[in-house]
């Protein structure tokens, strides 16, 4: 846990950029910034106030970009700087958005048609991105220097089949926890191929570790378009800690619920001799946690990204992937759900958070139980 | 190379394939297992999936698309494994445990 | 039964065990050879297998439709070529632009396109100011490193037969027998007849594919290019009336350069031989006794000629912008004959091309100078895909060894060899209503056949690695051949 602390420690330090020269180049005659809740309070050389300016992220054509944008004291956009992109210089990119923070420049940042900005040029994925930052970072200003709402556009709220599936198969989840018998194994398979067909072929939305890392490390993707990831992990958070297992690996992963398949291919699997159930949870852990590890210290989640989900449900992955989804799928012809053993990160997370539940619990003598 | 482009490489092919049948057939007799008509065709689903799988690494590997011939022989190659196990069952379908153990023996 | 007679039948039925399983270890690593050779084999490399062409023949018959499968949402209207075809404005703007810099101003017409696309002046400013030199900068830098290709480049464009110059109504028609009077056109029996006879000789001067469509005056330049032979670029191209049919021919660039694209590829080989084909068909079609014009790469057009090729049957369009063909994918360098001989046409063809660029977009994912458009515009009354030619150009101009770009062409699913494997995969997509097949192979196509990020295409100084999409054939590695200073 610590060296994971401080492997995000280190990778958000090292990834902070250095806001001093595009501040400069905004605010020429800035001597000197103070940073204020995320708004850079800029000065000059007689230490009157010049403007403020403050970062946004933009996801451009080549990955992430970063763009700092600076308001002056009337309120005029000042002007706006790419200060980190993973892009090459390509040219057009680079003159599209040198043109429309150029144009967007010198205007009243209540003046600005923001819809339009790019009309004219023709939106692209960059253009569109660029734009959709300096617009986050100069409602921040607004609303932080000059008190004026600035009205964001707000995406509209996602709630689809995916998200009605998912409160479903939680529910159903909860309910078959308590019941037995033949009632629980029918319940079990209908929301397992629901899973596999609605969450997996269909949408390709499981948890991953990639998206937790990117939880971990600060990213919180919008809940408006994302809710369903955030109902599978407060499903799973919750009924790790209350139950000691979690609905989600039991009744709506739709990897879970693949293995499953393949193993009623297989026929009656043989069980694994428990040392080395145990070896096998030893080496998932350390898999997983070394996954994370290299991730937070890069700030790159894609770097954790080893399961074989995509290859199955969207024909998307590296030869590391189909490797993977070959050797757990054929495995689990004998076994049962080899991934979850041998891979599974939630596994090892539901773990966590069930000793998490003894330490938080008052101690009690330990009754025996399943 | 020229020789598998040739008609009489599939004249040998399909000899194969007919003498690959008989030893089936045989193996299925020897063991008491019915086969109707529905086994065979699975049997023959079973065959072109997995030729297609071997066929297909061959071409992508002449083409010089290592990675397809790979990432292509894992996707295809596990619906084979999966496919030849559930063929097994199958063929084993109607056999009771007693006549398994009595041919095995 | 005695006992040396059960153990004969035993061993009988344990040989029968044995050779079934040794003929299926057999037969599949005989399928896994034949597999070899076929990926291997050059007969599938369509158009260079022989020199008659046709060696590959699709049914285009099954897949006929009565409409093009582009569609007409509006008023319609000629293209001017003089400022949006990317060559003929950047030679305009040449021209121009130091008059410009010394504060003047572009002429009337060039203005005025501006003024409506100020995009593009940027685009071609940027040409002229940095693209151009910085590539003058690194082609010497860079040295004789390409010079295998640029070599085998050459070498292709080197036999070349010149354009139809000359007004149309003088130069398109049979030049008087010697000491004869006016050439009479041959009493022809039959247009169908004519047709099949048109497209044998076409194939026999060795085009892969023919087609004949009527023509849409839609497709014929709003005003003539130059050296076309026409008085004057500023008066309005009138569309002679023999322009009737046009007949379109072509040919593939050969299929390894092509991979190993940008680099090493070039577009001369085809070029040269679709020019030769398209000259001698319209000799032919002289000697006949009729009209005939050709219309030929590079840029001696007097129309667009993709949509021409879609008209003819030849193929649909696809998100790239250009021809699609069942036989060649992209891979074809179409040239054009105008003429009047009578002749019955082709119906053009649907083979689920447009459902197919809707889902995959490979082409625009990958494009490095992000030109290829994600949606269909309306482009002079017609929804279709537009690439953004002067950001293409741009790139071309910024690459070493062959300059140009055929990213778009190599990378299309549809420009795949000829053999039983993308065979399949082109029936099932092109017969498949529900769109799944397409859904599925775009994806697996993504997943198995990767190629460089668009970054890395770009050369070193621009902050790309100088990427091919597939390796060069090993004779055009110089490295390999030439001691030189590299």
């Amino acid at each position: 846990m610590a060296a994971l602390a401080l492997a995000l420690r280190y990778g958000r330090t090292r990834a902070a950029p250095d806001l001093t020269i595009p501040i400069r180049d905004i605010f020429p005659e800035a001597v000197s910034t103070s940073p204020d809740n995320g708004i850079y309070h800029v000065y000059g050389a007689d230490g009157r106030l010049l403007g403020w300016a403050r970062t946004g992220s933009a996801s451009g054509y080549g990955g992430p970009m970063l763009l700092v944008t600076g308001v002056d004291t009337a309120g005029e956009i000042a002007g706006a700087r790419v200060v980190e992109q993973r892009e090459t210089p390509v040219f057009w990119r680079l003159v599209r958005a040198r043109d429309l923070l150029e144009s967007i420049s010198g205007r009243r940042f209540d003046a600005v048609d923001y819809d339009n900005v790019d009309a004219v040029t023709g939106a692209t994925i960059s253009t569109t991105a660029v734009i959709a930052s300096v617009r986050a970072s100069v409602a921040q200003v607004a609303g932080a220097a000059f008190d004026v709402e600035m009205p964001l556009p707000s995406l509209p709220f996602e709630f689809g089949l995916l998200e009605i599936t998912v409160l479903v198969l939680l529910t159903l989840g909860v309910v078959a926890h308590r019941a037995r018998g033949t009632a629980r194994r029918r319940l079990r398979w209908a929301c397992q191929i629901t899973g596999l067909v609605v969450i997996g072929f269909w949408k390709d939305s499981p948890i991953t570790l990639a998206k937790l890392t990117a939880l971990m490390s600060g990213f919180f993707p919008n809940p408006r378009t994302s809710l369903a990831l955030y109902l599978l992990i407060a499903g799973f958070v919750a009924t790790s800690l209350l139950y000691r297992r979690n609905v989600y690996c039991l009744y709506a992963c739709p990897f879970g619920a693949a293995q499953r398949c393949v193993g009623v291919i297989g026929g009656k699997g043989f069980k694994l001799p428990r040392w080395s159930v145990l070896l096998m949870e030893g080496t998932r852990n350390l898999i997983v946690f070394i996954a994370l590890f290299m991730a937070l210290l890069t700030l790159q989640p894609a770097l954790a990204s080893y399961e074989p989900f995509a290859a199955l449900f969207s024909l998307r992955g590296t030869t590391l992937h189909w490797l993977l989804l070959f050797l757990v799928l054929v495995a689990s012809l004998a076994l049962r759900s080899p991934w979850c053993h041998f891979f599974c990160p939630m596994r090892s997370f539901e773990r966590v958070l069930v000793t998490l539940r003894r330490i938080l619990r008052r101690p009690r003598p330990v009754a025996s139980h399943d | 190379m020229q020789i598998f482009n040739s008609p009489l490489f599939w004249f040998v092919e399909g000899i194969l394939c007919c003498v690959m049948v008989l030893g089936a057939r045989t193996w299925a007799q020897d063991r008491a297992i019915a086969l109707p008509w529905w086994k065979w065709f699975a049997f023959a689903v079973w065959v072109l999936l997995a030729g297609f799988t071997i066929a297909f690494i061959g071409t992508s590997f002449g083409e010089g698309e290592a990675t397809a011939a790979v990432r292509g022989g894992l996707l295809f190659g596990l619906v084979v494994v999966l496919a030849g196990a559930g063929l097994w069952r199958i063929w084993l379908i109607g056999v009771t445990p007693r006549d398994k153990a009595t041919s095995e023996s | 039964m005695s006992d040396s007679e059960s153990k004969d039948k035993l061993s009988r039925r344990q040989f029968l065990k044995a050779a079934g399983a040794t003929s299926a270890v057999a037969g599949g690593v005989g399928l896994g050879f034949s597999g070899y050779a076929a990926g291997k084999d050059p007969q599938t490399y369509v158009g260079w297998e022989n020199e008659e062409g046709a060696g590959e023949r699709f049914n285009h018959k099954r897949y006929e439709v009565a409409e093009p499968t582009y569609t007409r949402v509006g008023p319609t209207s000629r293209p001017d070529a003089r400022v949006e075809n990317i060559f003929e404005r950047r030679m305009r703007f040449r021209m121009q632009y130091r008059a410009v810099q010394q504060g003047g101003e572009f002429d009337e017409l060039m203005s005025a396109y501006y003024e409506a696309h100020p995009e593009d002046l940027e685009l071609d400013r940027i040409n002229q100011e940095e693209i151009m030199p910085k590539h003058m900068a690194d082609a010497r830098a860079t040295g004789d490193q390409y010079l295998l290709a640029q070599a085998w480049s050459q070498a292709m464009g080197a036999v070349s037969p010149r354009e139809s110059g000359g007004p149309p109504d003088e130069a398109d028609f049979p030049r008087p027998r010697r000491g004869g009077g006016p050439v009479e056109p041959a009493k022809l029996k039959d247009p169908a007849k004519t047709s099949q006879l048109i497209k044998e000789v076409a194939h026999q001067f060795g085009s892969t594919l023919v087609g004949i469509t009527e023509l849409n005056p839609d497709w014929v330049y709003l005003h003539p290019l130059r050296g076309r032979g026409f008085e004057s670029q500023d008066e309005p191209l009138e569309i002679p009336a023999h322009w009737e049919y046009a007949i379109v021919v072509g040919s593939p660039m050969s299929w390894d350069p092509m991979y190993a694209n940008p680099t090493y590829g070039t577009s001369n080989d085809a070029y040269s031989r679709s020019r030769i084909i398209a000259t001698r068909l319209a000799a032919f079609i002289k000697a006949l006794g009729y009209p005939a014009r050709t219309h030929i790469p590079g840029n001696s057009y007097d129309l667009m000629v993709p949509p021409i090729a879609i008209d003819a049957g030849l193929g649909e369009q696809g998100r790239h912008g250009i021809l699609i063909t069942p036989e060649v994918g992209s891979n074809i360098r179409p040239a054009v004959v105008t003429t009047n001989i009578p002749m019955e046409v082709d119906r053009p063809i649907d083979f689920g091309v447009q459902d197919f660029c809707a889902h995959c977009s490979i082409c625009s994912d990958v494009c490095p100078s992000a030109a290829i458009p994600t949606e269909k515009t309306e482009v002079r009354g017609y929804l279709r895909y537009k690439v953004d030619t002067a950001k293409c150009q741009n790139f071309w101009n910024s690459n070493l060894g062959n300059t140009g770009c055929r990213i778009c062409v190599s990378v299309c699913p549809y420009t795949r060899k000829a053999n039983w494997l993308h065979r399949t995969a082109l029936k099932v997509t092109a017969n498949d209503p529900t769109g799944l097949s397409e859904r599925a192979l775009t994806a697996l196509q993504k997943s198995f056949y990767e190629g460089p990020d668009p970054e890395s295409y770009y050369m070193p100084s621009l902050g790309g690695e100088n990427a091919s999409y597939r390796d060069p054939p090993w004779w055009l590695k110089t490295e390999d051949f030439i001691d030189a200073d590299l």
